[in-house]
């Protein structure tokens, strides 16, 4: 039985259509992709009063043209997809913005209801909305609600549900004499020519706007009657009938400073602006470092447990030395050492959700456009960039916000660089090693070095490409808000969740293969490690890597296991010096002592943390470079390029070091 | 006179936008269209703005900003 | 006995992740930041 409701989620973006959304379909929802294309799709179920809803959320748009993959994909689901109601989720604090899209929405001739969130900011702000001129004057139901607050849920699901048999008119918008003419004749002509056809004012108005899409798909000939483009009058007067509706709904439109605008003064300070940043970037990994560390005690004490539980447990049974070692050496060291590092990784996600919800990151892209231009990128380019702090992955897609191909491949190959939390790890482990007071130090000039390092490679390879047009900024700057618990707590929880499957899947792994490449050697079954096929391996990269500072097997083993992960390199040097519970302080002493037999100082671990930021990222990181450069050339590039440019600067950084350090 | 000469806290009116179809459109569906009011609320040296059109907040960079012509006025 | 139990588990699981990992390549997901769909980037990151 078709009880179920199919309801499409349409509007702009930063409009809480998202919390709206994620307010009622909870956890449930299943993400995929639009067919054919890869935008994001959402989709949900709700359920009121016995009826099941199917909730089907759309990319955030601004309008209805069919310029952007976006915008012509929603339109494509409201046309084609046999949708039952479409909630227009529109910010009351942009009104005036936010109606463009609603007026398309109902010339599009499917029920609409405006759920008018953000309420509680336009109190705030002392304006008042009136709600009986507006749905008045719009034709369609609106209902008031707060996202956040969680209100008026229920009236917004309850209306839809009612307004499904509704059609409304069409005619929201009357323009003006001439042009209404021409939709009357061409109405007539789709009529002849086109009988099925539903909403034939809406595709009447497209054919006057020389709409592509619309054009193509139902040719005709109207030369006689469409002799221009109307695309600009039909805008411009959609915007008159906006203004008259602000002018009679609108009351109080604040006139005072908002806090936006204040805050706004400071934060982007044409002299303030970039050190600020700085600032707040310190502050994070700052945060990231301390309360991480003081939150991993916990950890390492639990890990100690376990390990001691289950190395007993083994001994119970009499297992062999082979299993034994395969689970304690191999499966626990491996990824235990990793797990203890996920008070850190939680921070730091912690931290960039709070800065990108409450609206800072759009800012970001502002201040730092400066820069971004000198290298040939604009300001949007560092969106993708910063992002690279959290997981390469999503930095990589983020770049298709950036309409220009050779800024987004240029911003595709640089964003490897920022170094992402995969390697933090590595840092906190050999900064906290070898480094002492100065550790966080340490650690956070890799966040500098990759940073600067992403800027030098765009600025030269700005200058050696074509000279061509830049394209400029330009991005919408929402209004500040207060972090919303609730979806920063979704977000991080997703990303916790994901570093503990990835701890269980790929690492589990990689710990294992790790493991056994280290303990199997030509005669089988190796005692000592140095025999072991991985030993091999890593040997033949000692005069490679020797003058970078890493001329030990062992760590030409751990390097090349980062490839399937970045932390993977931590969980190597655990399996490959025995060590059990690697963050811990009996842990990192032992390891403090193997590596010093070694030879291995401070410089050499500073050149180790220099190599592991810099060189080839993770497979998934490649991969997703493949499938964003679609090309194998470009994709080759990017994993020879980051290779190479991390032996150079290593092997310059431990060369100058050690000539410094000679020198004393 | 073009928005990059602009002067922050000032407002002005759109004459036109001289820009290609696809920016100018999505200029447009963001609420700037010819006849509209502008605040500048910043300015950097580079060129790039950030203005206030019918509620919104946009940020800009030079070129976009030299493209926008405004009308003489006060 | 509970030797053998043990070793088959872990060759299981092992291989069980490695023919997920290998479903999903081929399906074109290559999140390493999460197991499940990652089609675009406001996933990932929010």
């Amino acid at each position: 039985m078709s009880d179920e409701l199919r309801i499409g989620f349409v509007g702009n973006p930063n409009c809480g259509k998202t919390t709206l959304f994620n307010a009622y379909t909870g956890a449930k929802l299943k993400v995929a992709n639009w067919p054919g294309v890869t935008v994001e799709r959402k989709e949900g179920a709700a359920r009121y009063h016995n009826h099941i809803y199917k909730l089907i959320d759309t990319p955030g748009i601004y309008s209805l043209t069919s310029y952007s993959i976006e915008e012509k994909v929603t339109r494509k689901f409201i046309l084609e997809e046999g949708v039952d109601v479409i909630i227009n989720i529109v910010d009351a604090s942009s009104l005036e913005r936010n109606l463009y899209l609603t007026l398309q929405l109902i010339e599009l001739g499917k029920p609409v209801i405006m759920a008018l969130n953000m309420m509680d900011i336009v109190e705030e702000r002392g304006m008042e909305i009136d709600l009986h001129r507006l749905p008045e004057m719009l034709g369609i139901p609106v209902i008031p609600v707060s996202a956040r607050k969680k209100s008026g849920l229920d009236i917004l699901m309850h209306a839809a549900s009612h307004h499904v048999k509704e059609h409304h008119k069409e005619y929201v918008v009357v323009y003006n004499d001439e042009i209404e003419e021409k939709i009357n004749t061409i109405s007539l002509r789709i009529k002849e020519k086109f009988k099925d056809m539903e909403n034939v004012r809406w595709h009447a108005i497209k054919f006057l706007e020389y709409d592509e899409e619309v054009m193509k798909k139902y040719p005709m000939d109207l030369s006689d009657i469409i002799d221009r483009s109307y695309e600009t009058d039909i805008i411009n007067q959609k915007y008159d009938f906006i203004e008259e509706i602000i002018d009679e709904v609108l009351v109080n439109k604040a006139t005072k400073e908002e806090k936006t605008d204040k805050i706004d003064k400071i934060l982007t300070n044409r002299f303030l602006g970039i050190p600020i940043f700085l600032g707040i970037m310190a502050f994070v990994f700052y945060l990231t470092f301390t309360v991480g560390d003081f939150l991993k005690g916990g950890f390492d004490i639990a890990l100690g447990l376990i390990s001691d539980t289950v190395s007993n447990g083994l001994s119970m049974i009499n297992a062999s030395q082979f299993v034994t070692s395969l689970i304690i050496d191999g499966i626990i060291a491996g990824v235990g050492g990793i797990l203890s590092f996920l008070p850190n990784i939680f921070i730091l996600f912690l931290a960039l959700a709070i800065l990108e919800d409450s609206g800072y990151m759009s800012r970001v892209a502002y201040v730092m456009d400066g820069i971004m231009g000198k290298i040939g990128l604009s300001g949007k380019a560092f969106i993708p960039m910063l992002l690279g702090f959290g997981c390469s992955v999503p930095a990589i897609m983020a770049s298709r916000t950036l309409e220009n191909e050779r800024d987004r491949r240029k911003t595709i190959l640089i964003t490897p660089f920022m170094s992402c939390s995969a390697k933090l790890p590595i840092y906190v482990l050999f900064s906290q090693m070898f480094f002492g007071a100065h550790a966080m130090m340490a650690a956070y000039s890799m966040y500098l070095i990759g940073l600067i390092m992403a800027i030098m490679v765009a600025f030269i390879m700005s200058k050696i490409g074509e000279k061509k047009e830049n394209i400029s900024l330009l991005i919408e700057l929402p209004e500040y808000k207060a972090p919303n618990a609730r979806s920063i707590g979704i977000y991080v929880w997703e990303k916790v969740k994901d570093y503990l499957i990835k701890a269980g899947t790929t690492i589990f792994i990689a710990s294992i293969a790790v493991w056994f490449i280290l303990n199997i050697g030509m005669t089988g079954l190796v005692d000592n490690m140095g025999d072991s096929f991985g030993a091999m391996i890593g040997k033949l990269l000692v005069p490679i890597l020797k003058p970078a500072g890493l001329g030990l097997w062992q760590i030409g083993v751990a390097l090349i296991s980062g490839f399937a992960a970045k932390e993977v390199v931590v969980s190597s040097i655990s399996v490959l010096y025995g060590i059990n519970n690697v963050t811990s302080i009996s842990g990192m002493n032992s390891l403090l002592e193997l590596l010093a037999n070694d030879g291995f100082t401070a410089l050499n671990a500073y050149a180790l943390m220099i190599f592991s930021l810099l060189y080839t990222p993770c497979l998934a990181a490649v991969a997703t470079m493949k499938k964003e450069l679609k090309s194998a050339k470009w994709t080759a590039f990017g994993i020879v390029f980051p290779l190479v440019v991390a032996w150079l600067i290593t092997t310059l950084i431990y060369q100058i070091g050690g000539f410094i350090l000679w020198q004393k | 006179m073009t928005l990059l000469k602009g002067t922050v806290g000032n407002t002005y009116t759109v004459k036109e936008i001289d820009l290609e179809q696809i920016t100018k459109r999505r200029l447009e569906a963001l609420g700037l269209t010819d006849g509209t009011k502008v605040t500048i609320l910043n300015k950097k040296e580079n060129g790039s703005i950030i203005f206030k059109v019918r509620g919104t907040r946009l940020a800009i960079g030079r070129q976009i900003a030299d493209s926008i012509a405004l009308k003489e006025e006060l | 006995m509970a030797e053998i139990i043990i070793v088959v588990l872990i060759v299981l699981y092992t291989g069980f992740i490695i023919y997920k990992k290998a479903k999903d390549m081929k399906k074109g997901k290559f999140c390493n930041c999460g197991r499940d769909d990652c089609p675009s980037a406001t996933k990932c990151r929010k």
